[in-house]
């Protein structure tokens, strides 16, 4: 048998110019469907069983992204990592669904590895949704502002629910005036949740990171803050970042 | 024409030869000397350093007749003996105002000049310090026995010079205390305002003021125990960027020089006006390592 029999896929051309109506007309499906076309060509061989899986773990994918939480992106890594994972692997069982080079065990551990890995990616975006950590930076307010000195009193209000059991928070102390001099350096503060002198901290410089336990407190949260600083120096602090956790 | 016969080959050439090799010899040997030798000595890159510093600070850096004293003569001098056998040039004379100029430009390559460290000039220069600290005080004439609180100041004309941190402090009061600052160009043209009645208080740091009080004992001038104003001031040895292993080398040896009885002896020298005026003077005047620190060798402020 000589040539290519005219199948359902090629050009039926007729006239002066058919030959070249012809060939763009190939040209083109091959450009624009011609892929798709050999996909669905090989899609026609894939086990109905490889299906299932692929949409179960497409689907509890979209359940976790969906019901992701807000909070520092560093805690959403390892469900993400999961998500994608299941569906490289579900992917590739349905594009390689009768792989002379993969034994019958190992397609099946591969289908079953992407179900897992998607399971795991929703039971821990579920996690993070009830202890996962928040981010209240944005909630907090701090009084008095502006500058303050040796002694300054301030109070951290951070509004909202009160969702999980511990505050971690960081303040950044800075010189209001550099000019003349700085006393940042030697500058820090002692901090407590009000009326709670258990979790009283003390000598905390800039930058650095202290944990509240909130022992069941419902609704605002308030630090106490007490500045310590050199004599004569005016200083500002702020909010660097301020995080509920469990 | 006949061939020439080879010359026989001479004796008279023998000695010639030997001077030849014995040429390439001592050439080789004191290529070979010249390569075993030291490499000069060298600090901040440079084979000799420029120290600047003041000259009209009695107790700091002050000079008579080609005689120099004070506090930061004193750094200077252990320095030298740290940095031995890196020769030092005489110490050259600089301005409040020019010091950071000074070392950018190169034309000194230290200043160790009652030199405040301050965030602004960290990102010009280096400092290795403190090695001292003061505060902001006043120092005032007879006429002004009264004076015992910032606010006996009130409408006052208080003089300060320029290219110092104690004018911002000055400026700072001025609203509140509601006393005149008033500008000049250097110490000696403050102080000359305040023995003319013309001013009737000079402000900068209490380092300084005591070495004042201490010169102009006699006009009865004396600092305010006890009243300051402004941030405190950490003096510091002043050197240009790009030279971070020598900076650590210097702060390496501030740190054990301030924690000896050589330090507290140089301050008492140096200063006794200030010694006798307050017993707790060390721990004010005295910084910790952790202060060495956090202002040593650094393009901004730690942490």
């Amino acid at each position: 048998m000589s040539g290519n029999p005219a199948g359902h896929y090629s050009a039926q051309t007729s006239g002066d110019n058919a030959p070249a109506i012809g060939f763009v007309g190939k040209l083109f499906l091959s450009v624009f469907v011609g892929d798709v076309v050999e996909f669905a060509d090989r899609a026609k061989h894939w086990g109905g069983w490889n299906w299932p899986p692929f949409l179960l773990v497409v689907l509890l994918g979209s359940y976790a992204l969906i019901s992701a939480p807000d909070g520092p992106p560093h805690q959403f890594v390892y469900v993400y990592l999961a998500i994608a994972g299941s569906l490289v692997l579900a992917l590739a069982r349905l594009a390689h669904p009768k792989s002379d080079r993969l034994a019958r065990h190992w397609r099946v551990l591969i289908t079953a590895a992407a179900v897992m890995l998607a399971v795991a990616g929703t039971v821990g975006m579920d996690y993070l949704s009830d202890h996962g950590e928040i981010d209240v930076s944005g909630r907090t307010r701090l009084t008095p502002r502006g500058e303050v000195t040796k002694g300054s009193e301030l109070s951290l209000v951070v509004t909202g629910p009160t969702d999980r059991a511990h505050l971690r928070l960081t303040l950044t102390i800075s010189d209001a005036k550099g000019i003349e001099g700085f006393c940042k350096p030697e500058s820090h503060y002692a901090a407590q949740i009000r009326d709670r002198a258990s979790t009283r901290v003390e000598k905390v410089h800039s930058g650095r990171t202290v944990d509240f336990p909130l022992g069941g407190l419902q609704g605002q949260i308030e630090v106490q803050i007490t500045l310590w600083t050199e004599e004569g120096c005016q200083m500002n602090v702020s909010v660097a970042e301020a995080v509920l956790h469990d | 024409m006949p061939a020439t016969p080879p010359k026989p080959r001479s004796s008279v050439r023998l000695p010639g030869r030997i001077g030849g090799s014995a040429a390439v010899l001592a050439l080789l040997l004191s290529l070979a000397s010249c390569s075993s030798e030291e490499p000069e000595p060298e600090f901040l890159g440079t084979p000799r350093i420029t120290v600047a510093t003041h000259n009209d600070l009695p107790g700091m850096s002050y000079s008579e007749n080609y005689d120099r004293s004070g506090l930061d003569f004193l750094v200077f001098q252990h320095v030298k003996e740290e940095l031995d056998p890196v020769p030092f040039t005489e110490p050259v004379d600089v301005a409040s105002g020019g010091r950071v100029t000074q070392l950018r430009e190169e034309k000194a390559d230290m200043v160790i000049a009652s030199f405040s460290i301050t965030a602004e000039r960290m990102k010009l220069i280096d400092f290795v310090g403190p090695y001292v600290k003061t505060r902001q005080g006043f120092l005032v004439g007879p006429d002004s026995a009264d004076v015992q609180r910032l606010s006996d100041l009130s409408g006052t004309r208080i003089c300060t010079w320029e290219g110092t941190t104690s004018k911002e402090a000055l400026d700072d009061i001025k609203n509140t205390v509601h006393a005149e600052p008033v500008v000049l160009t250097d110490a000696s043209d403050c102080m000359k305002q305040l023995l003319d009645h013309e001013v009737q208080a000079v402000s900068t740091d209490q380092t300084i003021l005591y070495g004042f009080a201490q010169q102009y004992e006699d006009d009865g001038l004396r600092v305010v125990p006890d009243v300051t104003v402004g941030v405190p001031q950490d003096y510091g040895i002043g050197l240009p960027k790009g030279h971070r292993k020598d900076c650590r080398k210097l702060k390496d040896w501030l740190k054990e020089y301030v924690g000896t009885s050589t330090w507290t002896r140089d301050v008492e020298t140096s200063l006794p006006a200030l010694t006798a005026a307050d017993t707790a003077w060390i721990s004010k005047h005295k910084p910790s390592d952790p202060e060495i620190e956090a202002r040593s060798c650094r393009d901004s402020i730690s942490p």
